[in-house]
């Protein structure tokens, strides 16, 4: 039985810049529009974080229109995004993508300057790098201990808010397990803050019939001088046809307990990822020319090993004419794939030029 | 096969529609399901768009295919024997003269799939069509092949291809008019590697999927009745 969550999930399924298209297909397509609203609600809150969405911001102060990422690592636990630009935190309208109710957000002074340098190289390179992209450096404290405690109290929220409901409770049981990626309540001199760089650049080329998005996260901690990875590449091609292309890629690297200053580090870890996505780019573009060229030949040879085509007339004939060949067919044990031996080469004639 | 659908089912019929060419080629067997499960009045119409769902089974008779074209019920004939598995009473079976046809067809296209993927499951399926002169054959066919599974792990493909054609015999000659889909699933494993010293890649993967459809008309001498087998060859061969 279909349930209605398998069905708004399927709003993940859409391609790049098509969310609007699938969203507009699943609405017609459901019965319940009852329940389907919500539950829509709530996927979508999941596929902007997950899809990194860019929020447009207006101008404040004396910071211009610019814009920030939704993400896991831009939310704080009261499910508020944060604008770094302004240091502020807003609500998202997951639907319209519009932001509200601002309210002031303060960045641990610690991590300060160090994710404003990290900011500043990360902007750079995007720019050079991705014609549409965007980017943002988030912080996230850890400590571990308050970390601890914070599930466990939010474990016991949960008990006792949610009694009665199993299903409730074990899903809220299981995600605390999970360390909350973002603490508000980074503060002056707490140990272990850490640092997510995100890039997300999406090409919305629907008059050529295709779309595609990059989106890369890297987690940098600063205490143990990592930095870890991931990428990711979806691209739709659409002209008469359906082509997906989805890759995936992770990374761990580090960096050198030589470098003081924020300024290096921040110079440092861009420089890094920049290599590392380079490499990528570099390597999937590979990957795709060989899957293209050389695995779709051996899935499928252009002509058969003979080098021509089938002589369609010869195979009647001998088909017609000879029926234990005919039954020998059926019984055939296919040889090993990719071994282009024909067995019945008494049935196989090549068309001579 | 056309059905007028009251406005209302259209519209989902064709949400429907242009949801599964959005959704990604190894995701849509998957949402096909899904969505005929939503709307079961509107699955066959649906399934009539996609011809993209299909298995290869082995059992006494030899390797086929089951999918829509040899179902019935829950219930697949196979080509070589041509009963149905599991056994079902009643059920539709080509004409004695179409069912030699079939049969030959998918001998010939035993050597085809040999040739060109070396391996792989290819059957064909025929049904009878009503013709205006009784002496004229006129019938249906589905040729559906599939891929045999990649020797390694390092790539991991599948070529599916749909052929459903409608043949007319006029005199000498036949018409073919021929819907070919034709599904390609590549996907390659990045293994982890070191980079440098301080480098390393956990894993990665790129997946590469694409579904195709085309049709074409096919005008062929025929001047036996079993210059079906060469054509159809022919046709199917020259559309992959």
């Amino acid at each position: 039985m279909v349930t209605m969550n398998q069905v708004v999930e399927l709003i993940h399924l859409a391609p790049p810049g098509q969310l609007k298209e699938v969203f507009d297909d699943l609405s017609i397509i459901v019965d319940d529009k009852e329940h389907f609203p919500d539950l829509l609600k709530d996927e979508l809150q999941r596929f902007n974080r997950q899809q990194f969405a860019v929020v447009q911001h207006e101008p404040f102060q004396d910071v211009p229109v610019h814009t920030s990422i939704i993400s896991k690592g831009s939310e704080d636990r009261e499910h508020r995004y944060v604008d770094y630009e302004t240091e502020r935190s807003f609500i998202l309208d997951d639907t319209t993508l519009n932001p509200v109710e601002y309210a002031p957000y303060n960045i641990a002074e610690g991590s300060r300057i160090l994710r404003k340098e990290l900011e500043k190289s990360l902007k750079a390179y995007v720019k050079d790098s991705y014609p549409t992209g965007h980017c943002q450096v988030s912080v996230s404290a850890i400590n571990p201990q308050a970390l601890v405690l914070e599930a466990k109290d939010s474990l016991d929220q949960v008990r006792t808010n949610s009694e009665g409901l199993d299903e409730g409770l074990n899903k809220e049981g299981i995600e605390q397990t999970v360390p909350p990626p973002v603490q508000t309540a980074a503060r002056e001199g707490q140990v272990g803050s850490f640092f997510i760089l995100e890039i997300v650049a999406e090409l919305d080329n629907k008059a050529n019939f295709w779309t595609g998005k990059w989106q890369s996260e890297w987690k940098v901690d600063p205490t143990i001088r990592s930095v870890t990875g991931r990428m990711n590449v979806d691209v739709h091609y659409f002209e008469q046809t359906n082509v997906r292309l989805q890759s995936r890629h992770s990374i761990q690297s580090e960096f050198p307990l030589r470098l003081k200053d924020d300024r290096s580090i921040a110079s440092y870890i861009v420089t890094r990822v920049a290599n590392i996505e380079q490499t990528y780019h570099q390597k999937l573009f590979n990957t795709i020319c060989t899957l293209d060229q050389d695995s779709l030949k051996r899935l499928r040879r252009v002509l058969p090993a003979s080098g021509s085509k089938i002589d369609w007339d010869q195979v009647q004939s001998d088909i017609y004419n000879d029926t234990t060949l005919g039954q020998n067919v059926s019984q055939i044990d296919i040889s090993p794939a990719y071994v282009y031996e024909p067995i019945m080469t008494q049935t196989i004639h090549v068309q001579k030029e | 096969m056309d059905v007028e659908l009251p406005a209302d089912d259209d519209a989902v019929l064709t949400a429907m529609i242009d949801l599964m060419r959005r959704v990604s080629p190894r995701e849509s067997v998957r949402v096909l399901d899904m969505l005929s499960e939503l709307q079961p009045e509107l699955a066959d119409d649906l399934a009539g768009h996609f011809d993209i769902k299909l298995d290869s089974v082995k059992d006494e008779d030899g390797d086929y295919i089951q999918c829509d074209y040899n179902m019935v019920g829950t219930s697949y004939r196979s080509p070589w024997s041509n009963t149905y598995h599991p056994a079902i009473p009643d059920a539709p079976l080509p004409s004695p003269r179409l069912r030699e046809l079939e049969l030959v067809l998918n001998k010939a296209f035993k050597v085809y799939t040999q040739m060109y993927f070396g391996g792989g499951v290819c059957s064909v399926f025929l049904w009878d069509l009503e013709e205006e002169k009784p002496r004229d054959m006129g019938f249906a066919g589905a040729v559906v092949i599939t891929s045999p599974p990649p020797p390694t792990d390092a790539v991991d493909m599948r070529w599916d291809s749909f052929h459903v054609f409608e043949c007319h015999e006029r005199g000498r000659s036949a018409k073919y008019k021929l819907t070919s889909t034709i599904s390609v699933f590549l996907k390659a494993t990045l293994a982890p590697v070191v980079v440098d010293k301080v480098t390393s890649e956990n894993e990665g993967e790129a997946n590469l999927c694409a579904h195709t459809a085309r049709q074409a008309e096919y005008d062929y001498p025929l001047t036996t009745p079993q210059g079906h087998v060469a054509n159809i060859g022919r046709m199917v061969e020259d559309m992959e």
